[in-house]
């Protein structure tokens, strides 16, 4: 339907080294820069609770020095041809982004290459990004949306689970994490055959293939591939409540989910349109329409299915004034039983299913937004057809099929809901 | 990408358009020519009032309805409100973008004001800033930002004070609405896949029915020369200790506009230009060497944002739990302070310039971008600016960095504002 769909198996060129790495590579001629997006099958799943920040601290460590520059001289470096460059453990992947010029994209590929290749983690540099970090977490304590999210997902998810924590890491095990513990997550984590670099901008396919693989080539995956795995939520039996209480506040913060489903799961298209419809298409949905627009409870109110390599929580996100909690709750908790109670009307479906077709044009306009959807394709093994299939795939969700995914995951028997609040009331 | 178009309609709105060919897609804006800078005592925050009743519904189009008209065409929109402007877009597949038309022609003149409407609204507003008061440095910058100015309007937030938002009316929004959002008061700029004489005529037939407005009240006030120092030491529970400075700066029309520019540049480096603000990180920059190297703060900034009339340009920072905040103060003053007596390095000029330039190549890939730039652009100092802006950084020199920091970072120009947390504990369950 769309004849210039920037991703089809013709304009992608996607090559698997002889390491392993993957390479993905879109042309674009428009603007006279590049994109770098890089993605590796690890992250804060390896954390334990007594290890909890090891991804994040190792991962933002690699660029406080390598064998070929100095912290210093890597900031330099960037900032003097106005190159960017960020990479950030997840949850499920660890991710990286890069930016530069079409004419310095050797250059940047040099610094990428030794960032991921040969990092030295050295003491005083990494010293000063554990106090950052911790820094970091101290202030995230006293946001109440951080301190609602964090609680949820520790009511939604069993301690076992990965999910249980978030990937951000807390400042006691932080603090006892070893150089010799960010080394060997390096060692362990960061090898090609679990990488996956996208290039998308101003540069022809094979050269870049070409640079990829001169920079790349001598990197060596060491041991057989550390297992990867995230496992299955059981559903939630009861209603869990946390409030938490935090002094100078004036809104509380509001999580109110379910846990979810993976995005390779056959009812991920059907869930998140219903969840399109629930909290976010026009004003933030249903939810949008019922408690902002109807009742003038909240400025924001929306919900998210957070659908990756795990089943991430489905959720409903919501600040609200402290006296007016209970009546938030009871209106997402209305509207969560209407969804798997009612088929959604045909206007509804109509209008999701329409944005999400029409939207791709959108999407798919900047170097960015074609890098991201790359990077998605991938992670997912959706294929390079996943554009031309697109449209298929979404009108072929239906409102009962929408209605019996909102059955299965919208729990009648329980759910999670973690509030963070101001200590005291008329602060 | 081709010239910039510039027509004007005998209401008296003008147009910008850039058309951009190399994607199906089209970004529509109307930028009006008023923001906190045009609100009085009483009234603050009306202009972002007005703009969520925009959103309430005309005789034609209802409420909610925009937003799910654009969805359903595969587009996106929005609106925000700053010190000198309220801007709306819609950015839809090109083939769609009549629709942005329609809506924004019918708004800038029949929305409708509903009194229940506005009421409903009041709670939604209220709890849009009380969200932001959960944030210490939201406190600390509205507390600088109120004592930097004395008269001027730049003085209250865009949200505008809660006894405001509690106290204004229905007739004080509608007169807001009537007086400023005219044909003569606003901009439309559109970028994107379109021809240029075409997007012309639909524009003219969309809008060109609308009447031209009143004559709009000027903003006389002038902040007077500041000449003394002024402080802040605000005490809240907080997580740890926060540092803001603010001196009088030039506006953007002011030929010191573009040495200032480059002088925060070296500061702290080019931030994002581009609308989803992705910049340069700026860690090789004097500011952080200075403060984040030493460990004396977390993270340290530099603001400046071109104005209408003058504003400030601002030094933040996170001071790392245990510094005391006036070390942090002190490091930060003497970095301003060498830059007012010293020239600064070629290198330093020559990686600032290299910077804004990539900058800039980065924030045209994007149709929304290129809208939000040109529309930007046109109400603080004329849309030229746009286009001259990378000539005009390249002119400037070492010497001119100086004088505009001698000038700005003196004792007697500068308002110091300190958050100190008076409560360290963190969160405590129940």
């Amino acid at each position: 339907m769309t004849p210039s769909l920037p991703i089809t198996p013709e304009t992608i060129t996607r090559v698997t080294l002889d390491n392993g790495l993957t390479v993905l590579v879109k042309d674009n001629p428009n603007n006279a820069s590049v994109t770098l997006r890089g993605r590796l099958r690890a992250g804060g799943l390896y954390d334990t609770r007594a290890t909890a920040g090891l991804a994040r601290l190792a991962t933002a460590a690699l660029q406080r020095g390598t064998r070929k520059r100095t912290f210093q001289q890597l900031n330099e470096e960037l900032d003097r041809f106005g190159m960017s460059f960020g990479i950030g453990a997840g949850m499920e992947t660890i991710g990286l982004g890069a930016k530069s010029l079409a004419e310095d994209f050797d250059r940047l590929l040099d610094l990428v290459a030794d960032v991921l290749m040969h990092p030295t983690f050295p003491r005083t540099e990494t010293e000063k990004l554990r106090t950052e970090i911790i820094t970091d977490l101290k202030e995230a304590d006293e946001d109440t949306q951080h301190v609602a999210y964090r609680e949820f997902r520790a009511l939604c998810y069993p301690a076992s689970h990965p999910y249980h924590r978030l990937s951000d890491g807390r400042a006691e095990s932080l603090r006892r994490l070893s150089l010799g513990a960010l080394r060997d997550f390096h060692a362990r984590y960061f090898r090609p055959d679990v990488t996956t670099l996208v290039v998308v901008g101003d540069v022809r396919a094979p050269q870049a293939i070409e640079k990829i693989a001169r920079k790349f080539g001598r990197w060596k995956a060491r041991g057989p591939k550390p297992a990867y795995r995230i496992p299955d939520a059981p559903k939630p039996t009861q209603p869990v409540r946390k409030e938490v209480r935090l002094p100078g506040k004036t809104q509380a913060d509001v999580v109110l989910g379910y846990p979810g489903l993976r995005r390779t799961d056959p009812d991920y298209y059907a869930l998140s349109i219903g969840d399109m419809i629930f909290g976010r298409l026009g004003l933030m949905g249903r939810l949008g329409a019922n408690v902002r627009d109807q009742q003038g409870l909240a400025y924001y109110v929306y919900s998210a299915v957070e659908a990756s390599l795990g089943a991430g929580p489905w959720a409903v996100y919501a600040g609200v004034n402290p006296t007016n909690v209970e009546r938030a709750v009871e209106s997402i908790l209305a509207e969560f039983k209407r969804l798997r109670s009612e088929p959604v009307t045909q206007t509804e479906l109509d209008e999701a299913r329409d944005f999400l077709t029409g939207s791709l044009a959108l999407r798919l306009e900047t170097n960015e937004g074609v890098a991201a959807t790359l990077g998605d394709i991938e992670l997912f093994d959706l294929g390079l057809d996943y554009l031309q299939r697109y449209p298929t795939i979404i009108r072929a969700v239906t409102a009962e099929r929408i209605l019996a995914a909102a059955e299965k995951y919208a729990s009648v028997e329980g759910y999670a809901l973690a509030i963070a609040k101001p200590a005291s009331k008329g602060q | 990408m081709s010239e910039i178009r510039e027509a004007h309609l005998d209401n008296g709105l003008m147009v910008l358009l850039q058309p951009v060919r190399s994607a199906p897609v089209a970004t529509f804006w109307v930028w009006y020519r008023v923001g906190s800078r045009n609100e009085v005592p009483g009234k603050t925050g009306i202009s972002h009032w007005v703009e969520h009743m925009m959103f309430k519904g005309t005789p034609t189009l209802g409420k909610g309805e925009i937003m799910r008209l654009v969805n359903r065409n595969g587009g996106v929109d929005n609106a925000f409100t700053w010190t000198d402007y309220t801007a709306y877009f819609e950015t839809l597949p090109s083939d769609r973008i009549d629709l942005a038309l329609r809506i924004e022609a019918d708004r800038m003149v029949n929305s409708l004001f509903d009194p229940d409407e506005v009421a409903r609204e009041r709670t939604v507003i209220i709890s849009e800033r009380e969200g932001a008061e959960n944030e210490p440095r939201f406190w600390l910058g509205e507390e600088v930002q109120a004592a930097a100015f004395k008269v001027h309007p730049y003085r209250h937030d865009t949200i505008g004070w809660k006894t405001d938002l509690q106290t204004m009316t229905r007739d004080d929004l509608y007169q807001h609405y009537k007086t400023y959002y005219a044909p003569n008061n606003a901009v439309i700029v559109a970028a994107g896949d379109f021809d240029a004489d075409e997007m012309l005529a639909k524009i003219a037939d969309a809008f060109g029915k609308i009447p031209r407005g009143g004559d709009v009240p000027p903003v006389q006030i002038v902040e007077p020369p500041q000449e003394g120092e002024r402080r802040v030491r605000l005490r809240r529970p907080g997580a740890t200790a926060y540092f803001h400075a603010a001196y009088h700066a030039p506006q953007a029309s002011d030929p010191d506009f573009f040495p200032m520019f480059v002088l925060t540049g070296v500061l702290a480096g080019v931030g994002g230009m581009s609308f989803s603000g992705h910049g340069s990180p700026g860690r090789s920059s004097r500011l952080y060497r200075a403060l984040v190297e030493t460990e004396l703060a977390a993270d340290v900034g530099c603001g400046f944002r071109p104005t209408l009339d003058p504003g400030v340009v601002e030094v933040t920072a996170t001071v790392c739990p245990g510094v005391p905040i006036e070390k942090v103060e002190r490091a930060i003053f003497a970095e301003l302070e060498k830059i007012a007596t010293q020239r600064i390095t070629d290198a330093e000029l020559a990686k600032v310039i290299q910077q804004a330039k990539t900058q800039f190549v980065y924030a045209t890939d994007g149709v929304m971008n290129i809208g939000y730039w040109l529309g930007q652009m046109e109400i603080v100092a004329g849309y030229k600016m746009y286009e001259s802006f990378l000539d005009n950084v390249t002119r400037v020199s070492k010497a001119d960095v100086q004088r505009v920091a001698a000038k700005s970072f003196v004792e007697t120009n500068r308002t110091v504002g300190w958050f100190i947390p008076t409560d360290g504990r963190g969160g405590k369950s129940k």
